[in-house]
């Protein structure tokens, strides 16, 4: 099993990166307007996940899961401190200044994220969990055993609140799932 | 992955690299035993499936992250059970010199291999079959689990894809057997 042997942890880590970091990116893109912002949330988090991989347990919960639980926190702590006239994210150094190709990649993906961001717009009169699992779930592609363990609300109440947000929205906008 | 992606990857390696190398990783606490999920043929022949049932069932009451076995018929069963066992399995592959590689985010210039089976639904317990010696030239199977599929860049799901032989995803871990 691995291993606890040290330079498998790089590896795994970097499986778990290149395996999600599309998804945590559409998250912020679904956001933010600007590219550098979305460009630090998503640093932030990897450099906070790779700061707690130590206590990652894949037994416990996906690694998607687990990722999108720090974004979250990640975002609420932006929002805080934007509200305040601070910057949240604590910026690689090499990721100051991104190069035109990187600004042009995740302006295309915030426009990509067009329809997702309507959708949480919909969603804005939900509650936050329900916000959060419609989120989750509908746009962000995780299943719901993952987007329970993100949310740290056991299974079946993720797919309760799921169902009954997707009702409403049905209810309230006449439109298909 | 994108230019921002790979920046993102090596800065968060240049500054981080260091502490992730010395992470140790909590051993699995997984007892649950290996349910083969997938069963396939590369070539899209199906394996016996009753063969590659006995021999993962039988293998042992904990789940390993990852198998590689050769079945009598010539297939060859790749079993996952989360991230930590991705590069064990590939460097697995590559040893035994068949071109399939485990990967949770679809390369360009695949396409799902006709007659594949409905997606694994995560990378724990992920089981693929395949028929080595039917793996057309010049291609290379990607095995995905759906759940990280989506996160990809076809947005597709997950089952099994032939792409162009290639780097198709990172090399396999040098330790891993």
């Amino acid at each position: 099993m691995p291993d606890g042997s040290n330079g498998s942890a790089l590896a795994e880590f970097e499986q778990i990166y290149r395996g999600n970091v599309g998804l945590v990116t559409a998250y912020f893109a679904r956001r933010c307007a600007d590219p550098q912002t979305v460009a630090d949330l998503t640093s932030e988090t990897i450099v906070r996940a790779a700061g707690a991989f130590g206590g990652f347990d894949p037994g416990r919960g996906t690694a998607c899961g687990w990722l999108f639980g720090i974004a979250g926190h990640v975002y609420a702590q932006h929002c805080a401190q934007a509200t305040n006239g601070r910057d949240a994210a604590a910026r690689l150094a090499g990721l100051a200044g991104l190069p035109v190709d990187e600004i042009e990649e995740l302006t295309h993906k915030i426009d990509a994220q067009r329809a997702g961001r309507a959708l949480l717009e919909r969603c804005a009169e939900l509650p936050a969990l329900e916000r959060a699992a419609v989120e989750l779930v509908d746009l962000g592609g995780l299943t719901p055993k993952e987007a329970a363990a993100a949310l740290g609300v056991p299974r079946g109440v993720l797919r309760m609140r799921l169902s009954r947000a997707r009702a409403r929205l049905r209810k309230v906008y006449h439109c298909d799932e | 992955m994108s230019n921002f992606e790979d920046h993102l990857w090596r800065e968060v390696v240049r500054e981080h690299g260091d502490g992730l190398a010395q992470v140790s990783r909590p051993a699995a606490r997984n007892n649950r035993r290996a349910r083969p999920k997938l069963v396939v043929g590369a070539g899209l022949a199906l394996a016996g499936a009753g063969a590659v049932l006995a021999l993962v069932l039988g293998a042992t009451t904990t789940s390993p992250a990852f198998a590689v076995t050769r079945n009598h018929d010539g297939t060859v069963t790749v079993s996952v059970n989360g991230y930590g066992g991705i590069a064990g399995a590939n460097a697995k592959l590559h040893q035994l010199g068949i071109r399939a590689e485990v990967m949770t985010q679809m390369p360009s210039g695949c396409a799902v291999m006709r007659g594949s089976p409905a997606p694994s639904p995560g990378i724990a317990d992920a089981h693929w079959t395949i028929s080595p010696g039917k793996i057309p030239a010049g291609r290379t199977l990607v095995l995905a689990p759906a759940a990280e599929a989506n996160g990809g860049n076809s947005g597709s799901g997950g089952q099994i894809w032939s792409c162009p032989t290639g780097p198709v995803g990172g090399a396999p871990s040098p330790g891993a057997s």
